[in-house]
């Protein structure tokens, strides 16, 4: 009856959804009207709850918190393939020439159970002596049949069997002969692939390719623009600051503050030498180099000097808002020339060594449970 | 892109592939957190720590035919009880349902938001698998076999489920009035 009835109330719910009223479905079903009723005046008023959505710049802030995590996960070491750590020989492996003992017990007439401790002894040595007879042949043979077996019943859906497609457009950030950087993601080269235009560090390549089983990415055909022009870098707006000011006062922040600065796109710039850039983002990367430390803010990468890693280092985090001023150098790489706000924390360069240091731990994760 | 090619993207950390999540399945989760928690501000944090908890498991997930939504469906639900259990250790229960209508709203949106509170109460009082059944079914808006996929029991048991589950809302409803 409550199968039926379900059935009937599924009915009503669909026709309440084209339009009709509750009224017009209960009519089609008066013997089961008493029991529809009530459940589905539940489901209109269900239905009514406010449906919200979240507004454009929230969900943004939202998408580039994630995107910045994606970012880690990218940088973060690969891991194994889950498959491959399952693959090792499991019991079955060892049962094999134990039920092959036990059969040749059989075989010779034994009826009783074999669970004995002394028979499973026997049958191990039995069983060890037969791998010496039979040779390692016999065992890889016998390994092979439980792979086999073992192959059969592994989930038919861990892996995707179409190799999937991908596309990527962004800064060239590094170039070896066998993989390159674009944009912060890595992408493999092959003998494969076809590269149209010259490649050099700064240009914006079009990249199209498969995604290997392996979760690699293998290019296929790679488009080089044109190194991107100064105009798309950020507009120099203020003169460089001191490297280190040795105040008891904080440092001015500048009257311009670069909030709304385009976001600058290589990390080796066409930019004159000497050209002064404010820069205002989140930390997605820090990594340190043969001594030479940089960070990655708006997916370019700023060299960092030491005498500012000494006094801000420790402050430095990935996903942590920062706030300062570069120039370009000669060799064409954007050197941090002074830091203006961490964490929205006005930066003081060598503070006296009495003063407070709000050290602003931003660490706001909790680990709840997880289902 | 269908479900088993988004996943294969977003294991391969594929931005767009992120960003597609977002496009297609934001809203809806976000409305879906929002029936549960009644609060748009832990609505927001519960979105966000969804799509957090989703690029830190992803590796872990494989798909299985089952809807990539019904998995984000189940992150969610998860965190917003979760949310839910720890604001009302911090301020009690009381104090949230007080606190959830914004103070400018006119008299008719107090109205619908006094009607979408006692709803919500309600269905917090069903076992958490008849909450699951109905939120889905109508605030994610999923079919019967959808909400049978994701819960993986039979459509047959979910729509009996559906039934029994908006009885005892009726119920649990009328009681409140």
């Amino acid at each position: 009856m409550d199968e039926v009835l379900a059935d009937i109330l599924n009915t009503c719910l669909q026709q309440l959804k084209a339009g009709l009223s509750v009224e017009e479905c209960l009519a089609a079903y008066p013997q089961q009207r008493a029991m529809l009723e009530a459940p589905l005046r539940a489901a209109q008023r269900l239905r009514g709850l406010p449906q919200l959505t979240l507004p454009t710049s929230a969900q943004a802030a939202l998408e580039t918190r994630m995107l910045v995590q994606a970012a880690q996960r990218r940088m973060a070491p690969a891991q194994p393939p889950v498959l491959n750590s399952r693959v090792p020989l499991p019991p079955a492996a060892t049962l094999g020439p134990a039920a092959l003992f036990a059969g040749v017990l059989r075989a010779l007439g034994y009826r009783g159970p074999l669970t004995l401790p002394w028979l499973r002894l026997a049958s191990t040595a039995i069983a060890l002596l037969l791998v010496l007879v039979l040779g390692a042949g016999a065992l890889a043979a016998t390994r092979a049949i439980v792979r086999i077996i073992q192959g059969s019943t592994a989930s038919p859906t861990s892996t995707p069997t179409a190799p999937v497609r991908f596309t990527l457009d962004g800064p060239i950030e590094q170039i070896t002969p066998e993989r390159w950087v674009v944009r912060g993601t890595s992408i493999a080269i092959g003998a494969q692939t076809t590269i149209s235009g010259t490649p050099t560090l700064g240009a914006r390549a079009q990249i199209s390719g498969a995604v290997q089983a392996d979760g690699t990415r293998l290019a296929q055909t790679i488009a080089i623009a044109a190194s991107l022009m100064p105009s798309q870098l950020p507009v120099p707006t203020v003169p460089p600051s001191p490297i280190v000011v040795a105040t008891n006062t904080p440092t001015p922040k500048p009257t311009a503050t670069p909030t709304n600065t385009p976001t600058p796109k290589p990390t080796a710039t066409s930019l004159p030498a000497g050209t002064t850039v404010n820069i205002s983002g989140v930390i997605q990367h820090i990594s340190i180099t043969n001594n030479v430390t940089t960070i990655v803010v708006n997916e370019i990468t700023y060299v960092l000097p030491p005498n500012l890693v000494v006094s801000v280092g420790e402050r430095l985090r990935s996903g942590v808002p920062i706030v300062f001023v570069a120039q370009v150098n000669a060799a064409g790489q954007i050197v941090i020339i002074n830091v203006v706000e961490i964490n929205h924390q006005r930066i003081i360069i060598n503070p006296p060594r009495n003063g407070g240091d709000d050290d602003n731990d931003d660490d706001d994760g909790d680990d709840d449970d997880d289902d | 892109v269908t479900d088993a090619e988004l996943v294969a993207l977003l294991k391969a950390n594929d931005d767009q592939a992120y960003r597609e999540v977002v496009a297609r399945f934001g809203n809806p989760l976000y409305g879906y957190i929002y029936s549960i928690t009644g609060d748009p501000h832990m609505s927001e944090d519960v979105l966000g720590e969804t799509y957090l908890r989703m690029v830190e498991k992803i590796d872990a997930y494989t798909f299985q035919g089952v809807p990539f939504k019904a998995w984000l469906y189940r992150i969610a639900h998860n965190l917003a009880i979760n949310a839910l259990k720890r604001t009302r250790r911090l301020v009690g229960a009381d104090a949230l349902e007080t606190a959830a209508a914004p103070a400018d709203d006119p008299a008719s949106t107090i109205a619908a938001q006094q009607e979408a509170d006692a709803v919500r109460v309600a269905l917090a009082e069903l076992t958490e698998e008849q909450q699951q059944v109905l939120l889905l079914r109508f605030v994610a808006d999923q079919s019967p076999a959808e909400v049978a996929q994701a819960l993986a029991k039979t459509e047959n048991a979910v729509k009996q489920m559906q039934f029994r589950a908006l009885r005892s809302l009726d119920r649990l409803l009328e009681r409140q009035e």
